[in-house]
Order: structure tokens, then sequence, then C-alpha cells
């Protein structure tokens, strides 16, 4: 087997220049090909952290039946305390109590819907990016109330204040349905999270504030949970299911189970960087067969002299694909050379998209993506490189292992 | 005599000519079908935007892009009316007041959704747009009785059906609170989720009776015939109207889609390119080895008084050539396969696929056009691409001495 290696190594030196084309060809697709799969997991992942940092979190725990049907009236007594400590107390994660409901903001001439959630200002910075995402003036901290202003405070995404011409300082009113009906709320501060569409309708204010306005009491709608590692997220759910069995009903979900189709995009973008990988290693097996296709036919009196000197064709072919291997392993181990040291660096810098902020904005991405290589995505496109060789180096290696020994030797 | 020297040549290792047109053959095939399943996607799915609600150009008060609120709404005069209506270029004008509310259960008070309030004309809007085509056998809301039409998912986490009433509230046109029933007349569901899970649509009378607004709407649509015919439409418009007025053509009221399907082009441009750099090698390859397998014929053709340049274009027609055949052959697949998919668009079947499209408010279908351009731009592009891969053995073979280059072993 090593003659064989060291035969076919020989092969592919003498034919130098068409071998580097070849390899040059390998390497170009393969490098391509990563960057574009680390380009769109690092887009997929983008769109996941974005939403799991600003409101979804890792973990989300609710009154059983919220999720088919999140209403106000499904809500946690006690200001989930109970929930809260239990998660607390086997160091589960980063927990936050929320009560979340729908509403309208209006100025003194203009409406908009929001989402009006209420939080424990301490708690929330845990497990939300929003409280460091302001803009302009601050969070619902705890010096809130003593503020210059007898109106308890609100925090409006950029966007929403920009269509209600909102400032810091501004007087706000907000409706919920509902008895309690309306309150008037100042503008404490303007955040802006990444998503436009997450800044034109998520507002919040205190959570004690939001059990007043929506008439409450004690009750909290949701506790979020954020993981250290989001791997983790179906082992604490069962911990948390089987922890909280008892009254009242819960029901915990993870991020992929609230926002399915969230989760479903990476898988897709998987399925089309395979699409794209089919399309790359055919052009190139094109061109590792006509490589060695032309490398059999110059050596067809080689060939012809083996044979008859006793190497049985089914060595001959297993020479040939030898070559093919040898050639598509070493462009893809440069390709990978070149693709993992080059994602790495892009995945620290990112790759700025200004040019498509607002649809990336719309459809909730920010605009600076940080392409990634997650392990599993290596074996997939090696194991597509050694079946090109394969294919490839199969018609030139039936080639030469079917030739006469004696027509062989005479060709010229 | 050049060009049958280069066929010649090409004819002389059918094999290797073969594989590689079979290469070319295969990119040119699978550009054509790239670019025009994109370009037919893209047209469609921007038309379906566009006629959803948006409409291809948009009259409004000056401002009204920014903020979209009651106080930007303008008096639909008379004058106006039929300054509206005497546009050439017009297929027609439907009128809107809009407005964000709470939607309420009439039942449970406590139960209620954030809603995008729409006064529509709907005999209008039935005409020119395709937001009432899933409608169904439902009621359009009339004039006088207070009617809407509710998005699909807001009636169901509402929890309210055909027949039954819910509670509107809102700021009216003064800034007063407001609020009224309205029975439910219908629900619609157009797969955009900004519809089908806040629309409420009403008759614009009743929504100006609703908001006290007198005669005033948010903005007018317009319709050209085409949306490329949008510009001249806007034009027409601004002509006939004194200012204060803002006019915004579709390209303007749709940014985020175009963005999205700009940045989807960007993402098939990059894929194209990759896959002709990687056929171009294959094609270098071919080219350098039938060169370097005749450095000594080469010598005779130079020593028999031919020109380098002569030499040099002999192997730059051969790389043509052989990539022509392969066009040829992409094109003999490409276009009665697209004449075939044009006018039979393919519905995305599967689950994730048709999801995904689904999030960008899409519809999931695949639609391709055939355009000549297209064509004839990858033919183009492929061509460049044989030159430049031609360029270092076709400079090789010129550049040889024909006294060494005779002296070669074949």
């Amino acid at each position: 087997m090593s003659a064989l290696f060291r035969i076919a190594w020989r092969n592919l030196l003498r034919g130098w220049r068409r071998s580097a084309v070849v390899l040059a060809s390998i390497v170009v697709g393969l490098t391509a090909c990563f960057g574009i799969l680390a380009w769109t997991v690092g887009l997929g992942h983008n769109g996941i952290d974005l939403a799991v940092r600003t409101h979804l979190a890792h973990l989300a725990i609710h009154a059983r039946g919220y999720h088919a049907d999140s209403s106000t009236d499904r809500r946690i007594p006690g200001d989930g305390a109970a929930v809260l400590s239990a998660v607390e107390r086997e160091g589960l994660g980063a927990a936050a109590p929320r009560l979340v409901g729908d509403g309208l903001v209006q100025t003194a001439r203009r409406n908009l819907s929001a989402v009006i959630v209420g939080v424990d200002a301490a708690r929330e910075s845990r497990v939300s990016s929003v409280p460091d995402s302001l803009v302009e003036g601050a969070y619902l901290d705890a010096a809130a109330h003593r503020w210059a202003s007898r109106l308890p405070p609100i925090v409006v995404g950029e966007e929403m204040a920009r269509r209600l011409g909102a400032e810091v300082g501004d007087k706000l009113v907000l409706r919920v349905p509902g008895d309690a009906g309306a309150g008037a709320f100042r503008v404490r501060g303007i955040y802006r999270s990444g998503s436009s569409a997450f800044d034109r309708s998520f507002v919040y204010v205190t959570l004690a504030d939001a059990q007043t306005l929506f008439a409450l009491g004690n009750a909290v709608t949701e506790i979020a949970l954020l993981l250290s590692d989001a791997a983790d997220a179906p082992q604490v759910q069962k911990r948390l299911r089987g922890l909280l069995a008892a009254e009242p009903p819960l029901e915990v979900l993870r991020w992929d189970e609230r926002q399915p189709r969230l989760a479903q995009m990476i898988e897709l973008m998987d399925q089309f960087s395979w699409v794209f990988y089919a399309v790359v290693f055919a052009a190139m097996a094109f061109g590792i067969a006509n490589a060695l296709l032309m490398s059999v036919y110059e050596r067809i009196r080689e060939f012809g002299l083996l044979r008859s000197m006793g190497l049985r064709g089914s060595r001959i072919l297993l020479l040939v694909l030898v070559e093919s291997f040898l050639l598509t392993g070493l462009g893809t181990g440069i390709g990978l050379g070149l693709a993992v040291p080059l994602v790495a660096w892009l995945g620290e810098v990112g790759i700025g998209m200004g040019w498509f902020s607002q649809a990336l904005g719309e459809y909730g991405f920010s605009d600076r993506i940080y392409p990634e290589l997650r392990p599993g995505d290596f074996p997939e496109p090696i194991g597509m490189a050694a079946a090109t060789a394969l294919l490839a180096g199969l018609w030139p290696a039936l080639r030469a292992a079917r030739l006469r020994p004696a027509e062989a030797l005479r060709h010229v | 005599m050049l060009g049958r020297l280069a066929w010649r040549n090409l004819g002389r290792n059918r094999r290797r000519t073969g594989l590689t047109a079979a290469a070319g053959a295969f990119a040119a095939l699978l550009m054509m079908l790239a670019l025009a399943l994109a370009r037919g996607s893209h047209e469609y799915w921007i038309d379906q935007s566009v006629r959803l609600y948006p409409g291809h150009v948009r009259l409004a008060l000056a401002g009204y892009e920014e903020h979209g609120t009651l106080e930007y709404g303008m008096r639909l005069s008379p004058a106006l009316r039929s300054a509206l209506d005497a546009l050439p270029g017009s297929v027609g004008w439907a009128p809107r007041l809009e407005t964000w509310g709470l939607a309420v259960q009439d039942a449970d008070g406590s139960l209620g959704r954030g809603a995008w309030i729409v006064g529509v004309d709907p005999e209008r809007e039935r005409e020119l747009t395709r937001l009432f085509d899933g409608l169904g056998s439902a009621e359009l809301p009339e004039p006088g009785a207070p009617g809407a039409v509710l998005g699909a998912d807001l009636a169901r986490a509402l929890g309210v059906r055909t027949g039954e009433s819910i509670l509107l509230l809102t700021g009216d046109y003064y800034g007063s609170q407001a609020a009224e029933r309205f029975r439910v007349t219908g629900t619609l569901s157009v797969g955009d989720p900004r519809f089908d899970e806040r629309a409420v649509l009403t008759h614009v009378g009743d929504m100006q009776a609703f908001l006290d607004a007198g005669r005033t709407v948010s903005h007018v649509v317009l319709f050209a015939p085409t949306g490329e015919r949008a510009d001249d439409l806007a034009r027409e418009l601004s002509a006939s109207l004194p200012g204060g007025y803002e006019i915004l053509t579709w390209p303007e009221l749709v940014p985020d889609l175009l963005q999205m399907l700009l940045l989807d082009d960007a993402g098939n441009w990059l894929s194209l390119s990759i896959l002709v750099v990687v056929v171009g090698f294959g094609l270098l390859n071919t080219v350098l080895m039938s060169v370097l397998e005749r450095r000594r014929e080469f010598g005779t053709l130079r020593a028999l008084g031919m020109r380098p340049r002569a030499v040099f274009g002999l192997v730059l027609i051969e790389s043509l050539l052989l990539t022509s055949a392969g066009i040829a052959a992409g094109l003999a697949i490409a276009v009665p396969l697209l004449l075939v998919l044009e006018r039979n668009p393919i519905p995305l079947t599967g689950e994730q696929l048709a999801a995904a499209v689904e999030t960008y408010h899409l519809d999931p279908v695949l639609v391709f056009d055939l355009s000549a351009a297209q064509l004839l731009g990858t033919s183009a592009v492929l061509l460049v691409v044989a030159l430049m891969a031609a360029l270092p053995p076709a400079l090789r073979a010129a550049r040889g001495q024909p006294r060494e280059a005779m002296r070669e072993p074949t």
C-alpha cells in the first residue's frame, strides 16, 4: 500500500502544473463553501441571539395554557416568588419575573399599539440585553420613583419614540383592556435593541406599575430564564418540570418551542448550504476527472508495462483512485487551513451589513454578522469531498484498469 | 483558418473536450436557472406585496411617512377626489384611515389585543388590492352599521366569531378617548402577521365617524398599470396637486422587502461567482494541458512563419469555442426547461421551506422568469472567463522559441 502511495504521489508531482490547477480549484471551492456556511450559521445565530437576549430567553415559565392563548388571565400568583426561589435555590440560571400584556401607547394625538412588559429592573438586567441598550436616559432603576416627576417611569424603543415624537421626560398614556384602563407615565429612557420590529412595540415599566395598570394584584404572567449555556436548555427544562409539579399548574417551554420558526431557520439554512455544496463539488468533480483522465492517457504505455509485469488490474484501479484521493485530500486540507483561521478572524471582527440594516432590523436581525463554524459543520463537506474524489476518480481509474497490456504497450 | 485549426485541435481529444464542455454546460445551466428563479420570484413577491396593501404610489400629507399618525391625516375634499379621478396614468385609487388601538372582547373586557384599525373602501380595495381575496363568503363591512373584518389570528386570540361584536378603543382625531362597538362580519388570513394578527378592517366612513375625523383620511394609494409606470404616475400626481403633500412610490413603501431581496441577490451572485471560478480552473487546466502537449507543434507553426500573435489567438479561439459549445448545451437544456417552469410555478411543499419563506411574509411559491438579457449575460460572463482562463496558456504558447520548442520530446 505504501508503495502505491509513493507511486501516486510521484505521478501527481510529474504533472505538477495540472495538479496545482486542480488543487487551486478545490481550495477555492472548499474555502468558499466553509465561508458561506459560516456566514449563514452566523446569520441564523444572530437572529436567535437577538430574540433570546431581548425578550425570548432560553426558558420561560407560564401558567398552563399560556403559550396557546397568551392572555393576562393566565397568571402566576405571588410575584412568582415561589418559582423564582426554586430556580435560584437550584442554581439553574438567571431568572426574572415579568407581566406581559397588550396595550396602547397614547400621546396627545397619537396612538400606537404596544407590548407592555412590567419588570423587576435588577433581575431583568440579568436575563435581557435591553437594560444595557439604552441610547438616551436611564433604565427603570430603584431611584426611578424619586426622580423629578411623580409619574411612574417607562422605557420605550427608539423606533416607537420616533413615531410618537417622544423624548426622555415626555408624558405618555398607557391604555390596556380591563377596568383599570389607563395610566400616565413619563419616558425615563429610550433603548435600541438592534431589531427595529422589537423596538417599535416593546415598552417597559416596573412590575408594580404594570400590576396596578392591569389590575392584577401581585400576579405575573411569565418568568424568564437565561442559562449560561443554551445547550443546557432541555435538561434544565426537565428539572424545572419536576420541581414545579405542584400547584399552580405551570408550563415550562424552551425558546425553540415558543418560536419554532426561528429554530427552523437554522435548519433550513443548513439545507440551502447543502445545495450549494453539491453544486460546487460537482463543478470540482469535472476538473478532477478531467485531470486524472489526462494523466491516465499520458501513461497508457506505463500501465501496459505495469500490467505485463504482473500488477493486477485492481491494483491499477486503486492507484488512480489513490491519486484522486491524495489530490482532493490535499486540497481539502489546504482549504480547511485557510477557511478556519479566516472564519475565526471574521467571527472576531464581524461583517458589517449596514447596507441591509433596514431589512435585517425588520426581520429581527442586527446588522453585524459574526460568522462561525460548529464542530458538526465539518464532517459533511469533508465527506462530500471524499465522495467527489471517489466519483471523479472512478472513470479514469476504470479506464486504466481495463487496458489490455499488449495493446497498451504498443500505444504511442 | 485559425477557427478551423482550433476546431480540429478540440476534436483531437474528444473526451477532454467533452468533459470540459460538460462542466461549462453545467455552470451555464445552473446560472441560468438560479438567475431566472431569483428574477421571477423576486418580481412575483414584490408584486404580491405591493398589491396586498402598499400600492404603487401613496399620497399623504408631508411628514406622514415619518410619523404615520392621525394628525398627519389629509382631507379628502371633492377637489382632491376629482384630481385623483382625472389622472390618466392611474387605474384606480383607494382611501384609507389608519390608527392603532385596542380590540377588546365584548363579553370579557379584560381580554384585549393591540390592533391596527384601518378604515377602507371595500369596493375599491376589492378591485385594486388582494386584501380581501381570502375573505370567502364573509360580508364586507357596509357603511352605517359599524362592522369589521378581523385578522384571523386576532379573532382567535380574542375568541370572537363572525356575528359577535368587539369593542374598539383608541384616541380620536382630537385626542379624546374613543370607544365603539363593531360587529365582526368576517375574518381574513393573508399570510402576513401584520394583518392576520393585528388588523381590524372597517368601512372608511364608519372609521371617520368613530374617530370624529370628518372627511380626513390617512393616505390614498394609487395603482399604475404596472410597477414600472409608478414613477410616471407619481410625477403626474405631483404636477396636479399643490405643495405640502408627500408622494412615495412602491420602492419607498416596501424598503425592507427590497433590501431582503437585494441580500438574496448578493448571496446568489457570490455563490455563482464561486461556481464560475471553479469551472474556470477546470477550463484553465484543459487549455494548459493541450498547450503543453503541443509544444512541438507550436514550434513547427512558428518555424513555418506563423506569428506569435496568431498562435496566441489560436489558443484563445480554442478556449472560446470549447466554452461556446458548453454554453450552447446549457442553453439547449435551460431554455425549454425555463419555458415549462415559467408557466408552472413550483409551490413549496416542504413544511420548513414554506415556513421560512412565510417568515418574510411571502407566498411559498417559486416563480421562474426567462429573460433574454440574463441568458446573454450568463453567456457573456462565461466567455469572459474562457478568455481569462486561456490567457496564461496562450501566452505560454505564443512565447516559446521555435527552435527550442521543436527539440522538445513529445
